[in-house]
């Protein structure tokens, strides 16, 4: 039997918006393996952690936020366990930790900028008052092998906003969480401000689904212009997910052009891109 | 869909302020104990507005060119740029540049919530562009033709992108013929996303109930104002939505009119991106 860890495989992408630099991105993604365990029931448990942030554009230091808010994820979910078992305890240690993190980083960023003789300007100031806002997506993939040597594969994901999980066998689409419509997608999505410590409105917020995986089966975490393009079937056109991993699977360097391509047709909206794209491989 | 083009710095919109500075601005707005002249309440909104575009579209160390905008001012026998300091004499300025460069940066105290129930003086900063000026007539139709060469000049070289927003205001007593012709002549340069967007404030003396985004002439208290209306376009679907979220009462023929009260809000209705918005 194949080592379960091994089974697991990903690849991460980001394509900054058209007219941004790479530097200007304000999307951030993490993926980490995390520690095998034995759990209570004696089965062998191997995760893989990912998450995906978007930074509100209209908010200042977004994408230093959401840098952070991947990092905490994954941590979080990590230390929780079982982290669905008991929602509110995750989101309070979620929330300690990246309140702490972001004071932490912004007494830094005040300093550096003084240091540099550019002091924050009014212009700056009533966007820090008010705080950087971004979206958070994270998932624990799972290999669940029992002592007699079967192994079964889950998902478990939370999400606030509208970065979104898709559930792909054979490249079709079984789950899109939490959006599932094109039309569900706007200008004002639910948001985690770094100013915002109401732990229970934010756990009441999140949405939370899990699923089983087959051998074979992808799980993608991707931003909103993505999200809403995979949830976009067009008719004459091969099932999004199909043309999503031809593109991936002929030569990861072309996606950055494959998303421009579509961005020109207007068939995706010019914003950053972030794809996390996950795969449990079936075993030889 | 008109009025969906997406406004960024390779697509910048285009915004021009028309800024009544005739004599009849140095009278009060109403007969109440808090009486402002009403040149000061226009050039107030004036400096509003350029702070409230400026934070929206602020980033780290900079506000990015999302808008490139004039001010231009009228009275006298003088149409043109109403910018003071370093922008006096420039028509459209990329965004950016504005606000880097007001003409001085006043301190104001505001009073603040303390987090105990009551309210506290705090410190707040003010950038100033242009200061109440009063002279002489109101050239109104003048300043609409300035706005049509520059919003003609602006279509051609931005031809898909969202169209010119001017927003003129004034206390309506237009001194140089009826404006109405030269207002549909401004409205009607358009770009492959819609036609140019004409919003006015008008301030007034007359009194009566302040009125935001009407969507008929019904309850304004005079010739001026419901000129005014008659000459202010209707909000696009994406502004109207967002005017409604924000408590605003509309329907299908809301205009982009506001009668004694306050515009800065027309800034919240442009989309340039994610709103930060809190959770609710």
């Amino acid at each position: 039997m194949e080592d379960a860890a091994a089974l697991l495989e990903h690849q991460r992408l980001r394509v900054p918006k058209a007219g941004s630099g790479p530097e200007e991105c304000e999307d951030a993604e993490r993926v980490w393996s995390g520690e095998s365990r034995t759990d209570d029931a004696g089965r062998s448990i191997v995760p893989l952690y990912a998450a995906v942030s978007d930074g509100a554009s209209e908010s200042l230091l977004a994408g230093a936020w959401a840098a952070r808010l991947v990092e905490d994820a994954v941590e979080s979910l990590a230390l929780a366990y079982d982290w669905w078992g008991n929602l509110e305890a995750f989101v309070e240690d979620l929330m300690t930790r990246s309140a702490a993190r972001w004071a932490a980083y912004l007494d830094q960023y005040r300093a550096e900028r003084e240091a540099r003789g550019r002091p924050i300007t009014w212009y700056e100031q009533p966007g820090l008052d008010k705080g950087a806002f971004a979206t958070v997506l994270g998932t624990e993939i799972r290999a669940t092998t029992s002592a007699d040597g079967t192994r079964t594969w889950s998902w478990h994901a939370f999400a606030l906003g509208d970065s979104c999980l898709f559930h792909l066998r054979d490249d079709v689409l079984l789950r899109a969480f939490p959006l599932e419509n094109a039309e569900d997608f706007g200008v004002t999505p639910q948001l985690l401000g770094s100013r915002n410590h109401d732990t229970a409105l934010v756990t009441d917020r999140l949405a939370v689904a899990h699923g089983v995986l087959e051998p074979g089966d992808e799980i993608l975490l991707a931003t909103d212009a993505l999200a809403a393009w995979l949830l976009s079937p067009r008719a004459g056109y091969l099932a999004p997910g199909r043309q999503l991993a031809m593109v991936l699977e002929r030569d990861q360097e072309s996606f950055p052009e494959w998303v421009d391509d579509q961005r020109a047709r207007g068939l995706m909206r010019n914003d950053d891109v972030t794809l996390i794209r996950m795969r449990v491989r079936a075993e030889a | 869909m008109p009025y969906t083009a997406e406004i960024s710095r390779t697509n910048p919109g285009c915004f021009i302020f028309l800024v009544d500075q005739s004599a009849s601005m140095s009278d009060p707005m109403g007969s109440g104990e808090a009486t402002q002249q009403r040149a000061e309440v226009v050039s107030d909104a004036i400096n509003r507005l350029l702070t409230e575009l400026s934070v929206k579209c602020a980033k780290e160390e900079g506000v990015r060119d999302y808008f490139h905008v004039a001010v231009i001012g009228y009275g006298h026998s003088h149409v043109g740029s109403a910018f003071q300091g370093a922008l006096a004499g420039r028509d459209l300025v990329p965004l950016g540049e504005v606000a880097n460069n007001p003409a001085r940066v006043e301190s104001r105290t505001k009073k603040v919530p303390d987090g105990a129930g009551g309210l506290v003086e705090t410190s707040v900063q003010f950038p100033v562009w242009m200061d109440p000026v009063t002279n002489g007539g109101t050239p109104m139709t003048r300043a609409l033709g300035y706005a049509d060469s520059l919003v003609a000049n602006w279509v051609e070289t931005h031809p898909s992108g969202f169209p010119p927003i001017v927003l003129n205001l004034t206390d309506g007593e237009s001194t140089d013929g009826d404006p109405t012709s030269a207002a549909i002549s401004l409205a009607s340069h358009a770009t492959a996303d819609g036609a140019v967007l004409l919003f006015n404030l008008h301030v007034s003396g007359t009194g009566g109930t302040p009125v935001t985004f009407p969507d008929s002439e019904e309850g304004l208290p005079d010739t001026y104002s419901r000129l005014l209306f008659q000459m202010s376009s209707v909000l696009p679907s994406h502004m109207r939505s967002y005017a409604s979220s924000q408590g605003h009462r509309v329907s299908e023929t809301t205009r982009g009119f506001v009668y004694n009260a306050d515009i800065t809000s027309i800034v919240e209705f442009l989309d340039i991106g994610t709103r930060a918005t809190e959770l609710r």
